[in-house]
């Protein structure tokens, strides 16, 4: 597709999800991100759908996909986290509900989703501040408590959206570099067998650009 | 759902839309479109049973790149086609749909799609690419005649008796997965404790506050009628405001927010009652003083009239009088006159008899 050229150049491919109830915004905080689109009008999302952005971190370039889901789908199974390195927790400012459903998706996520997997929980629709339900202190307070990322965006105001992203990729980054360097210094050659969780996600890069994995 | 209820509003006016969608959804999608969805997930497992036998090939490359069948057909079934293949190539699967009067024409077509893209797919190397190749070549799928003979002669062997037979199989299995995760919820909801009860109270208190309202507005009504019931409307919403206090005490959830949230509603309700009763009340003041007004008039032309006749009567009185006066006067000349008359005629006559 029209991401191919890219894929020579890239160093590496990052799998992220967008998870919350359904009307949170996801798609429209990933348009916002991958194409600098919002549409008010947007209609639900069924079934899977996705994003790209190639990003420069630390000097490396980074193609991250986005898998975008229904908020209302309760039938997803393992297989969608399945390599899934970031995850984007996602709940509505005005609407109470979906901020208390964040645990049952927080819970769905260490169930399924791999151990070290980066997750950033994010308050969207921070324009809408006059019809707020949750403040941020709530949010901030909750994201403290479970060991996760905090940021309040505005997907319609492009408020924090490129931010929240980047610094989850950042940290994904961070963390997949310096799993490589242990393995480097483990054992002598990188290969797909040694090692455990982050392979998975190596797995999907590798099938692509193995020369860049094992540099 | 929504989107091919779209396309029945755009071929049919609203209430004919509105029966074939309860027909459709009665007749042809029984237990597709409820919160469980169970009959749609019993439909994607006979479909990825249907896909392995006809593509094995296929199916094991999605397997590799961990790529469900699921993620592309369900939506695929779900919205019954609509937005995902182009309009013309919708409304050609929907003609079978309905002539045949059951969901095997939605088996048919979504294995065509498969057997039109399945070669494409084998190339791609990445989940996201696979399926995002998958659904742009799905939308382009602009041949509706080539699609609607590859799945009506292509898939003969597709018969409602078969998908029924697959069916009853693959059930147990999702009836478990969905029994098995509420079984869960369950438990997390009991240790999570109060923020997961939000949910359940949404159902009980409601109804006990809709009762409430309903007698209330009974006694309210019944009030009204006596008097102009403004004073009993405020009396009302004290005791109203007393028995939800009761009745939050008497449950002791601990969703206050719910619960204020339910009051301001009830409260505005009551101030919105109360407040169209009081403009009933002004209009009726006024109109009341429309009517003194008019019964002043009705008394003050009653005295006009009489002081007209009054005038009249005295105008008569005048004229009659002035009529005596000029025959008083007559009556007073003549006498003067002939007085004198008869002086100047003695006077003359005197000498002569001297």
């Amino acid at each position: 597709m029209g991401d191919d050229i890219f894929d020579e150049e890239c160093d590496y491919l990052f799998k992220a999800v967008v998870i919350g109830d359904s009307g949170v915004g996801k798609s429209n905080l990933i348009s916002r991100f991958t194409k600098d689109e919002f549409r008010i009008d947007s209609k639900p999302t069924i079934g899977v759908e996705f994003g790209y952005k190639n990003i420069k971190v630390r000097d490396k370039l980074i193609k991250a996909q986005i898998w975008d889901t229904a908020g209302q789908e309760r039938a997803i199974t393992s297989s969608y986290y399945r390599g899934a390195l970031g995850a984007m927790l996602v709940y509505d400012i005005t609407r109470l509900s979906t901020f208390v459903n964040i645990k049952k998706w927080l819970h769905e996520l260490r169930e399924f989703g791999n151990e070290d997997m980066v997750i950033i929980l994010v308050a969207n629709k921070s324009d809408l501040s006059h019809s707020r339900e949750v403040e941020k202190e709530e949010g901030k307070v909750f994201a403290e408590k479970e060991g996760l990322c905090f940021m309040e965006t505005s997907a319609l105001q492009n408020l924090n959206v490129e931010e929240a992203f980047l610094q989850m990729i950042t940290i994904i980054h961070d963390i997949i570099s310096q799993k490589s360097l242990e393995d480097k210094m483990n054992g002598p050659k990188l290969n797909l067998t040694n090692g455990k969780e982050i392979h998975i996600a190596d797995e999907v890069t590798a099938t692509k650009q193995v020369n860049c994995c094992s540099r | 759902m929504n989107f091919f209820a779209g396309l029945l509003l755009l071929l049919m006016p609203e209430e004919n839309a509105f029966w074939t969608f309860v027909g459709i959804i009665d007749d042809y999608f029984e237990g597709y479109y409820t919160e469980e969805m169970i009959e749609s997930q019993v439909d994607q497992l006979v479909f990825e049973e249907l896909m392995r036998e006809r593509f094995p090939k296929l199916v094991n490359h999605l397997d590799y790149l961990g790529v469900q069948v699921a993620w592309v057909s369900g939506p695929w079934f779900l919205s019954i086609f609509v937005n995902m293949i182009p309009w013309e190539s919708v409304i050609r699967v929907w003609d079978v749909l309905l002539f045949e009067g059951n969901r095997v024409m939605l088996f048919r077509t979504a294995l065509a799609l498969m057997e039109l893209y399945g070669p494409a797919l084998v190339t791609t190397k990445d989940a996201g690419d696979a399926i995002t190749l998958l659904q742009s070549l799905a939308g382009s799928t602009f041949d509706s005649s080539q699609l609607v003979f590859t799945a009506c002669m292509g898939f003969l062997a597709v018969t409602e008796a078969r998908l029924q037979e697959l069916r009853v199989k693959h059930r147990p299995s999702v009836l478990e997965v969905i029994e098995e995760r509420s079984r869960k919820g369950r438990v997390w909801k009991d240790s999570k404790g109060i923020a997961t009860k939000l949910y359940s109270f949404k159902h009980d208190p409601g109804s006990l506050v809709e009762e409430k309202k309903d007698n209330d507005k009974g006694d309210m009504v019944a009030d009204k009628d006596v008097q102009l019931g403004l004073e009993s409307h405020s009396s009302n919403l004290d005791e109203l405001l007393d028995s939800l206090n009761i009745d939050s005490k008497m449950d002791s959830l601990p969703d206050l927010q719910e619960q204020v949230v339910l009051l301001k509603v009830e409260m505005c309700r009551l101030l919105e009652e109360k407040r169209s009763s009081i403009l009933r009340a002004e209009e009726l003041e006024t109109a009341l003083m429309e009517m003194v007004k008019e019964d002043n008039r009705l008394e003050l032309t009653a005295r006009v009239e009489q002081l007209e006749h009054e005038v009249a009567i005295l105008q008569q009185a005048l004229t009659d009088k002035q009529e005596q006066e000029a025959a008083m006067l007559q009556v007073l000349c003549v006498p003067v006159f002939s007085s004198v008359y008869f002086c100047s005629n003695s006077a003359r006559a005197r000498p002569k008899s001297y």
